[in-house]
């Protein structure tokens, strides 16, 4: 067994990696030395009380932690490797600042104080504005304000927390400050209404970045839900059926693959809020084991999506196309991950899909709701497939035919990530007790469930065929609700300019503000 | 080590003085004197600091007892404010020798020394009359740096600093005089014994007179509006001391008045806690604001500044031992942090032959060094965890919401994420790929190892919190009771 201090000690000189080493040979070993260490870490709680003394540090690993920690030292471990042929050969620093997310990562998922939680918590925004400012300046500084904003709204309800109860420790938040909270965890975790600035950073950040984005970041956002608010089932309910219906609306109308990819993590974001707000433990071992395979599988279609990219230059619908030859990998890997993602046995969404609308057995709404995401799930993806991969357009036969397989970094993360969405659905024992610890019996391999299974995926595969140009990818502008938010914009800095403009630089408009100020002081005490 | 408290007023004025008389002898090599004078100063200031956790030290001028001499108290607060202002100006210092050009270097040195020494003066005395005469030293000598450049620019930024600064002295004096001629006394203590027999009306006259003249000192909205143009044109070893410490030496003095002198239990019946905390959020807020969109890097700087005077203003005036350890705690943090920014700034700034933002586009890639000071200055300020600047807003929030004022702490919020914005424009600007008119090399290493201390300091506090923060505890409690350590007055006069 690993001690956590180690194992955190050991993801923090990840940081300091491109400092010392030149060659990047060695950095996906280091992440894999990191992610097999997280695998045997000791559950235990400890202190440090050294750590930024007299505050200390509580270190905390249970069962959730535990969970969270083996899916980010994975997905880290996978980005890593991936990364070593995709990401430019000049810009090691970039590790460094993976390294910087993963220790950030660890950080918020180790920590029983708040104080720590929320230090981490920033830190990885600030690791992920610095992973991808590197190509988009801009998106960076728009994730990381809104970043922040969320932090900022976190901190007050910790602080908040503090006041009521008197001690820092998380846990289960009063009920008066949940909406705090939720803001806060809900700005990070993507949920409706806050989700505005994921299509833009999940599209345009590096396709390694949008893997650790819609793969971990946005599942912090469920981890503090699970810690601080974890009996709010109602609003869960609603929340997760809203998301999951919206994400995959808008998904069905994008012509970008990266964009079709981010809207889809809402909707599955959806399904795993719903698990959780179902209130009994299969639905939410349902949430976690969805949690666990949305990782995976939304993690290796952004890899493959990224390296279809990577060799075509283009990640839009219209221009790709005619890949299955060319680039086998890329497209089975891609194949596997969207049969997951659709809940076709017997890959890993089938599981955790099962599990999730056996926990919401008594709720008629949220099953049909389930049934028509599903739909729309395998259409989208069907759209993917198929116009990204599949599609045969004369124009770009010549080009698209003559591209190589990716490197053997990218093509080694994705085959790896294509077999644990594989084994994760063949064997769910394996994760469910011994990641996740749950003890449910659930026969997932009746003849009833895998033939209707079968069923969705054909009668789904019949829609897309006959509504096949209604979802032709075209250029079209689709307003999310940040078109509403983008609308306030003007108006503050008219109140800017407003107040600038009072500024005068007038030494006798000065000099009145001056005396009235004190005459204004005086009458008021007076 | 009796004379402790005076000597460290007189070290430097004497350095100021015997700088252009030893010129005749010693000619090019004067810094040697500035030299010898800041260690000396630097090293006494520890000590004074180290003492003064101790045991406070009260120190009579010329021996004379108590309402008739001048008083300078040397407690855990002064002592820390006192290695604080040092701390800067060594650094400011050490700077300057390269910073500054040869031409009129001399006089400069001598306003800097009359600078330090006013500054240390302002914090040490506990005379009203006393206090006064420093501060009018300080802002000559302020004035007259901040115009060092001779820039039409400079020029006017000093005539309208100069002209608003006088108002201010002169609501000062106002209330100084107001309380003499009512109490008859100038020691802080002894007036506070006495400030029961004074009328209201007066009273309440002078407490407001204060704070508008502390406030143009300090620049609390609305009497903020010539720091930016003084800030931004001084020589950035100024800029430096200014944002980093001037105004904060203001805020100090102002708080002491109103602690010691007023008493807050008189101050809170007044409802002058809930004006102080009230203009400290209009200031945090008005600054962020106004440093959106700014071109001059230095500028934006300045009215960063303001907003942390505010957020300073804000913890201070809770009256709570907490929020003033918090109030405290930011001031230094915000001090390093701003020192570093402006030091390195400055060194941008002069490579570009201009402060404007986007001329310094793609400086980050010619000088890396001086570029990561400047971000971590930056981050700390904006408040990023494991940077100072993040501990101390934390306190500040913590206390604010300990006494209640959700309100204000939305607003430092607020002020955090407008930060933000600036801060990390500036930041992406100076990483753009390198523009091909500046060659690749840092400023010699005299300039950017103060700039590397200052910001490497911001790392380590943030890091290691423990001793800062005792010494600031410490501060902030005999802030609270300084009274009680000064021997009461025998005879009166």
């Amino acid at each position: 067994m690993i001690n956590p201090v180690l194992l955190l000690i050991l993801s923090a000189t990840t940081i300091f990696l491109p400092l010392l080493i030149r060659k990047r040979v060695v950095f996906p070993f280091v992440f894999g030395i990191v992610f097999t260490a997280g695998l045997f870490v000791s559950k235990e709680v400890l202190t440090l009380p050294y750590w930024l003394y007299p505050y200390g540090w509580q270190i905390r690993i249970d069962a959730l932690s535990y969970f969270f920690l083996v899916l980010l030292t994975f997905l880290v471990f996978m980005v890593a490797l991936y990364s070593y042929s995709y990401i430019d050969k000049s810009d090691n620093a970039y590790f460094g600042w993976l390294g910087v997310f993963l220790t950030a990562s660890m950080g918020v998922i180790v920590s029983g104080d708040f104080l720590n939680f929320f230090i981490f918590w920033e830190l990885v925004a600030f690791a992920l504005y610095s992973l991808i400012k590197k190509n988009q300046p801009e998106v960076a500084h728009r994730y990381f304000i809104i970043q922040f904003s969320g932090a900022s709204v976190l901190l007050l309800g910790i602080l908040l927390y503090y006041s009521n109860t008197g001690h820092l420790l998380v846990g289960p938040v009063p009920g008066n400050l949940r909406f705090l909270f939720i803001l806060g965890l809900g700005v990070k975790g993507a949920i409706w209404g806050l989700h505005f600035w994921l299509p833009e950073a999940h599209t345009k950040a590096p396709s390694s970045v949008s893997c650790l984005l819609s793969g971990f970041v946005v599942k912090l956002g469920i981890y503090g839900f699970i810690r601080l608010i974890p009996d709010y089932n109602l609003f869960f309910l609603v929340l997760g059926g809203l998301m999951a219906l919206y994400g995959v609306v808008f998904a069905l109308f994008q012509h970008d693959a990266k964009t079709l990819l981010a809207y889809h993590t809402i909707s599955q974001l959806g399904y795993i809020i719903m698990g959780l707000g179902s209130g009994n433990i299969i639905g939410q071992t349902g949430a976690l084991y969805h949690l666990f395979n949305h990782a995976v599988f939304k993690g290796l279609l952004f890899l493959a999506v990224g390296a279809a990219g990577y060799r075509l230059g283009t990640r839009d619908l219209i221009k790709m196309g005619y890949l299955y030859k060319s680039m086998p990998v890329t497209t089975m890997t891609c194949l596997v991950a969207a049969l997951s993602i659709a809940g076709i046995a017997p890959f890993n969404g089938y599981i955790s899909k099962t599990l999730i609308k056996e926990g919401l057995y008594d709720i008629n709404l949220m099953k049909h709701l389930i049934t028509i995401v599903n739909y729309g799930t395998i259409l989208s993806f069907s759209k993917l497939m198929y116009y990204g991969f599949f599609n045969k357009p004369e124009e770009l036969k010549e080009k698209n035919n003559a591209l190589k397989e990716v490197p053997a970094g990218m093509t080694t993360a994705m085959i790896i990530m294509a077999s644990v969405c594989l084994v994760t659905g063949l064997m769910p024992q394996l994760l469910l007790n011994d990641i996740i610890f749950a003890d449910i019996s659930i026969s997932f391999w009746s003849f009833e469930k895998l033939s209707s299974n079968i069923y969705t995926l054909i009668l789904g595969l019949v829609i897309f065929y006959i509504g096949r140009n209604i979802l032709r990818p075209k250029h079209k502008v689709i307003n999310d609700i940040d078109y509403f938010y983008r609308s306030i914009v003007p108006f503050l800095s008219r109140f800017e300019i407003k107040i600038k403009s009072i500024h005068t630089g007038n030494l006798s408009h000065y000099l009145i503000w001056y005396v009235t100020f004190l005459v204004v002081i005086i009458l008021s005490i007076l | 080590m009796i004379h402790l408290p005076v000597l460290l007023i007189i070290i430097p004025l004497m350095a100021a003085f015997a700088l252009p008389l030893s010129i005749p002898v010693i000619r090019r090599n004067y810094k040697v004197i500035i030299a010898a004078a800041s260690v000396i100063q630097f090293t006494l200031s520890i000590t004074a600091l180290v003492m003064s956790l101790q045991n406070p030290v009260q120190y009579q001028v010329g021996g004379w007892p108590v309402p008739l001499g001048i008083t300078l108290m040397l407690d855990a607060s002064s002592g820390f404010m006192t290695a604080f202002l040092s701390l800067l100006f060594v650094a400011a210092v050490t700077y300057s020798f390269s910073y500054i050009g040869r031409g009129k270097a001399r006089y400069y040195y001598v306003l800097l020394m009359i600078l330090w020494s006013s500054l240390t003066g302002m914090i040490l005395t506990s005379d009203l009359f006393n206090l006064i005469v420093f501060i009018e030293i300080s802002s000559v000598a302020a004035y007259s740096l901040v115009a060092y450049d001779e820039t039409s620019f400079a020029l006017e930024a000093t005539l309208k600093y100069m002209i608003l600064g006088t108002l201010g002295t002169t609501f000062i004096i106002f209330a100084t005089g107001i309380i003499y001629s009512s109490v008859g006394s100038l020691n802080i203590t002894d007036v506070s014994t006495q400030l029961h027999s004074v009328p209201a009306k007066p009273l309440n006259i002078s407490i407001a007179l204060y704070i508008a003249g502390f406030g143009v000192k300090t620049a609390l909205v609305p009497m903020h509006t010539w720091l930016a143009d003084a800030h931004s044109s001084a020589p950035a070893p100024i800029s430096a001391i200014l944002s980093g410490v001037f105004v904060k030496v203001g805020v100090f003095a102002l708080f002491k008045l109103m602690y010691n002198m007023y008493g807050w239990s008189m101050l809170t019946s007044l409802g002058i806690d809930r004006l102080l905390i009230n203009i400290g959020a209009a200031t945090a807020l008005l600054g962020g604001i106004m440093a959106v969109n700014q071109r001059d890097i230095k500028r934006m700087l300045a009215y960063s500044t303001i907003t942390q005077v505010g957020l300073i203003v804000m913890a201070l005036s809770l009256g709570t031992l907490q929020g003033l350890s918090a109030g405290f705690f930011h001031m230094f943090n915000h001090g390093i942090a701003k020192g570093s920014l402006f030091l390195s700034a400055g060194l941008m700034a002069r490579k570009a032959n201009s402060n404007e933002i986007q001329h310094l586009a793609g400086m980050g890639r010619c000088m890396p060094l001086t570029f990561f000071c400047f971000t971590v200055g930056a981050l700390s300020i904006v408040g990023i965890p494991l940077l100072n600047g993040f501990l101390s807003k934390w306190l500040i929030c913590s206390s604010l919401v300990s006494n209640g004022q959700i309100t204000h702490v939305i607003i430092l919020l607020l002020t955090s994420i407008i930060g933000v914005m600036y801060y990390l424009k500036v930041l992406q600007s100076l990483a753009l790929p390198q523009e091909p008119e500046f060659n690749h090399s840092e400023a010699s290493y005299k300039m950017y190892t103060p700039v590397v201390v200052l910001s490497a300091l911001c790392i380590i506090v943030g890091l290691l919190p423990y001793i800062p923060l005792t010494v600031i505890d410490r501060a902030a409690f005999d802030f609270l009771n300084l009274n009680e350590y000064i021997i009461s007055p025998i005879g009166r006069f």
